[in-house]
């Protein structure tokens, strides 16, 4: 393995919708030949315009759909050839869908992060306790653990998914705008989170949002989408230097 | 600590198993007792423990009457409870019930066909089936066949749709469209049916525990045991499917396959309740939103079993109180499930949302 890039690598990847049904006959393809690497113990932000096709990039990254073309490596491994139950202890994800399960703790909701290595009967060890503790703390919302899911904030709400992602003791955790439906400090402090997380646990973090100005100066590398579909792949100092960031989101400048 | 609950919760959760498995019995012993017959209790008592009645005649009424009605409740009730369960979590909606795979409507359609087929004025498929049927012997076990066949048909089309549709939604949605599609055919059978089977018809339809004779017992129990254990052993993956499709998809869920077995389970289950039975309401959906609101989790692995026997309990007592007052079973259950159905959604839409939370 120690040839093999480790953490995320997208190579001459093209994502979209493939021919379904029978009306269909061409894929819709959204994004084409991306090329980026993101690493571990980086956080990695993915900025661009509404509809450029971030959310059809992450959901391929994380194996929801399949690539039209090109190959995404997680450690050297075809995501593609992975089995599922490795898959689900590689990679966890974080998606914009609402949870909303009013009959369930924190704790509980936290657990069911564990099915890949829980047995037949989803009965829950010692050991799987611990890793719902530890990953409950690790996002801040230990004293939640207790609470029903509808007695707590959309911002402690975002942590307990994050703490569930981490919960699959993946490598590489995807967040699919995570900070949408939250206030300003929220949305820092989720931001923030996630680059400790990277730093600290040595994860490799991608993460979609909106949020330019609070990215900005917690990213490690930005990945940016302009409205021609073209990735640009750089630290946010290089990028905003160059000015890609301004036209690639046409900002006022 | 371990596992995923609070001692407190757990002492809860245990509390709650432990009364519904005592109430099971005792619910047994009142639907026994109850009756348009007054039997004393402790002949009943005598006879479960398997003693004798004093009176030989109660003997006869508590062995061939009394208790294949009562067990026949239980194994409904849990039948229909553990596919309401099933339902409501792979449609992630608290209003999903075994019927809206369209089993009930299908198994009507079947009887439908098959009063269509003996009035004579039936097309081939009807006649093969009438023929069919008259080998097998006229009556109650063809209305039983020809509902198990309609079941089975109804829930082959939606299985097979469920290959190429992806949302549990649109399924849904399908579902509900085929009940109507079948509700209208079997109109339209009525119109120009015998009126025998019409009557027929319509008294398989009111829905009764006290059709299904030993005999009958022999097929249904071992059809719901089977059921039962698929569905308990399900648990895991319809926890998995709480956070939806695609949360379900990254933790290493096969969806499809275990859509597909759900919905096996479930039609295996509401199918054949329905055709020993017929369409018995508001058990599959009401029952369901019970056992969470009593043991305070969606947790499936707790959820299932309480569903079991809260839904045998609960159709026992509902069976027993039809047949003290005379009344039709379905009466019964309507008048129990739909305030308990609009308690849930009432309280869903203040938690913002009836979607989201019972489920």
């Amino acid at each position: 393995m120690t040839g093999e890039p480790q953490g995320l690598v997208l190579r001459g990847l093209a994502v979209g919708y493939p021919r379904r049904g029978w009306r269909r006959r061409t894929p819709h393809t959204v994004l084409s030949g991306l090329f980026a690497h993101a690493r571990p113990g980086e956080l990695t932000v993915l900025l661009g315009p509404n509809g450029a096709g971030k959310s059809t990039l992450l959901r391929t990254l994380c194996g929801l759909q399949p690539p039209l073309a090109g190959w995404v490596c997680l450690d050297g491994a075809d995501l593609r050839t992975m089995d599922r139950v490795r898959l689900a202890r590689s990679l966890a994800v974080v998606l914009t869908e609402r949870v909303d399960i009013a009959l369930l703790t924190v704790r509980e909701l936290v657990a069911l992060g564990r099915h890949p290595y829980t047995p037949a009967t989803g009965r829950l060890g010692e050991a799987d306790g611990e890793v719902v503790a530890r990953a409950l703390e690790t996002v801040g919302a230990g004293h939640l653990a207790g609470r029903r899911l509808s007695e707590i904030s959309d911002g402690e709400r975002q942590r307990v998914m994050i703490a569930r992602a981490l919960a699959q003791q993946p490598d590489l955790v995807l967040l699919d705008e995570p900070t949408a439906f939250l206030d300003v400090s929220g949305r820092a402090a989720i931001i923030a989170l996630l680059g400790r997380l990277a730093r600290e646990q040595g994860l490799t973090v991608v993460v979609s949002t909106h949020e330019l100005n609070l990215a900005l100066p917690v990213a490690d590398v930005l990945w940016l989408i302009d409205r021609a579909g073209r990735l640009h792949v750089g630290t946010p100092d290089e990028m905003t230097r160059s000015g890609i960031v301004v036209r690639a989101l046409e900002l006022p400048t | 600590m371990t596992a995923s609950a609070f001692p407190a919760d757990r002492r809860r959760r245990r509390a709650v198993l432990a009364a519904l498995a005592a109430s099971v019995p005792a619910a047994l012993l009142a639907a026994t007792i109850a009756g348009s017959v007054s039997v004393p209790p402790a002949d009943v008592l005598h006879v479960l423990t398997g003693g004798a009645a004093s009176d030989p005649r109660w003997q006869v009424v508590i062995e061939t009457v009394r208790l294949p009605r009562a067990v026949t409740a239980a194994l409904a009730g849990a039948a229909l409870a553990t596919a309401g369960v099933q339902m409501q979590a792979l449609f992630r909606n608290v209003l999903a019930d075994p019927y809206v795979l369209g089993v009930s409507s299908g198994a009507s359609l079947g009887v439908a066909l098959l009063m269509l087929a003996s009035g004579g004025a039936g097309g081939a498929f009807a006649a093969g089936l009438a023929s069919f049927v008259d080998l097998v012997g006229l009556g109650r076990l063809g209305m039983v066949l020809a509902a198990a066949l309609g079941a089975a048909a109804v829930l082959a089309f939606i299985l097979v749709l469920a290959r190429w549709v992806r949302s549990a939604v649109t399924l849904l949605l399908i579902g509900v469209m085929v009940g109507y599609l079948t509700t209208a055919l079997v109109s339209v059978l009525l119109a120009t049916a015998d009126p025998r089977w019409a009557q027929q018809y319509i008294a398989w339809g009111l829905g009764s525990f006290g059709a299904t004779p030993w005999p009958d017992l022999a097929v249904l129990a071992p059809v719901v045991g089977a059921g039962l254990a698929i569905a308990l052993l399900s648990a895991k993956h319809l926890n998995a499917l709480l956070l939806g499709e695609d949360y379900a998809r990254t933790m290493g869920i096969r969806v499809r396959r275990v859509r597909l077995g759900t919905m096996l389970a479930a039609s295996l289950l509401a199918g054949s309740v329905t055709a020993f039975c017929g369409p018995i309401g508001f058990l599959g959906l009401a029952v369901p939103h019970l056992a969470r609101s009593a043991l305070g989790t969606s947790d499936h692995r707790v959820l299932l079993p309480a569903a079991v026997l809260l839904g045998a309990a609960v159709a026992l007592g509902c069976g027993a109180v039809a047949e003290v007052r005379a009344l039709p079973l379905n009466a019964v259950t309507a008048l129990l499930g739909a305030p308990v159905v609009v308690a849930v959604l009432v309280r869903g839409s203040r938690a913002g949302g009836a979607g989201g939370a019972l489920r």
